[in-house]
């Protein structure tokens, strides 16, 4: 009875070591992946920042060329009513009819 | 001796199942402050998902338009800058120089004819020197300005979207070996 029990002390001193240990890298590991975890969604959440800012600048640089393209098409048209006018005046043909095609095509 | 023995162990399984315990509660607290941050992970690489898909197409679509649009007005302005060229030639001789200085004249007579009674100026009638000139101030600022502007423009687009690309690719591998 004696040495059962002294048997089974010692074996249960070893088994609680070998849990703790085993508990602690568990543990640690966890701690780990939940330390890697919170660096993805900070660096995640910068590049989404960043993503967000150059999807912005994508749309805007886009909306001001859109509204370029409209100024250019009417500089063109009011450019090619001086010419008229002045070929107009002059008697010289300015060369306007193909830019008028180009206006009718656009 | 064999009651101390026997305390002991029983002391040594109530360690053992405190220890057992102690990870279970420890281990749960880890694995759900886990979640919200796997789901804000996902809630970011889904959001960035979508807005590049939703850019990308909206830039297909939209830069085949300009850069074809941008081709157009690129070759009327110069069609209208080879008839802008051609009348000054007709009307101020050849050799004439569009970028030299223009001396200002009959400002003061300008000046005279305005006409007191009414409170507005007679505008003379413009001559076509007077047109020309102007109509290639108008080419430059109004024609050429705005469409090296909107090449500049387009440049941007496809610079961001190149440089977006690449940023999205570049996270593509980190974030699924993390999911």
């Amino acid at each position: 009875m004696l040495e059962g029990l002294l048997i089974g002390g010692v074996a249960l001193i070893i088994l609680n070591l070998v849990v703790r240990d085993q508990t602690e890298f568990r543990l640690s590991r966890l701690r780990s992946d939940l330390l890697a975890l919170n660096s993805e969604e900070k660096r995640l959440a910068e590049r989404r920042d960043e993503v967000e800012l150059m999807v912005a600048q994508i749309g805007e640089a886009l909306m001001r060329a859109d509204r370029r393209q409209t100024s250019l098409e009417k500089g063109c048209g009011q450019l090619a009513d001086k010419l008229e006018l002045v070929g107009s005046i002059t008697g010289d043909d300015p060369g306007t009819s193909t830019t008028e095609q180009a206006t009718d095509s656009a | 001796m064999i009651w101390v023995l026997a305390v002991v162990v029983v002391g040594l399984i109530a360690v053992l199942a405190e220890l057992l315990l102690s990870y279970q509660k420890r281990a749960h607290d880890l694995r759900s402050k886990q979640d919200p941050l796997r789901r804000r992970i996902r809630a970011h690489a889904q959001a960035m998902e979508e807005a590049v898909g939703g850019i990308q197409r909206t830039a297909a679509d939209q830069m085949e338009y300009l850069n074809e649009q941008l081709q157009l007005h690129s070759e009327r302005s110069e069609q209208l800058r080879t008839g802008l060229t051609q009348l000054e030639r007709s009307v101020f001789g050849e050799g004439y120089d569009p970028n030299a200085p223009v001396e200002k004249e009959e400002d003061d007579e300008l000046i005279q004819d305005r006409d007191p009674s009414s409170g507005k100026v007679d505008e003379p009638e413009e001559s076509p020197e007077d047109l020309l000139r102007e109509a290639r101030d108008f080419h430059r600022v109004e024609v050429e300005g705005p469409r090296t502007s909107f090449q500049r423009d387009l440049d941007v687009v496809r610079r961001t979207l190149s440089l977006l690309e690449t940023k999205i690719r570049r996270g593509t591998p980190a974030n699924n070996k993390k999911k």
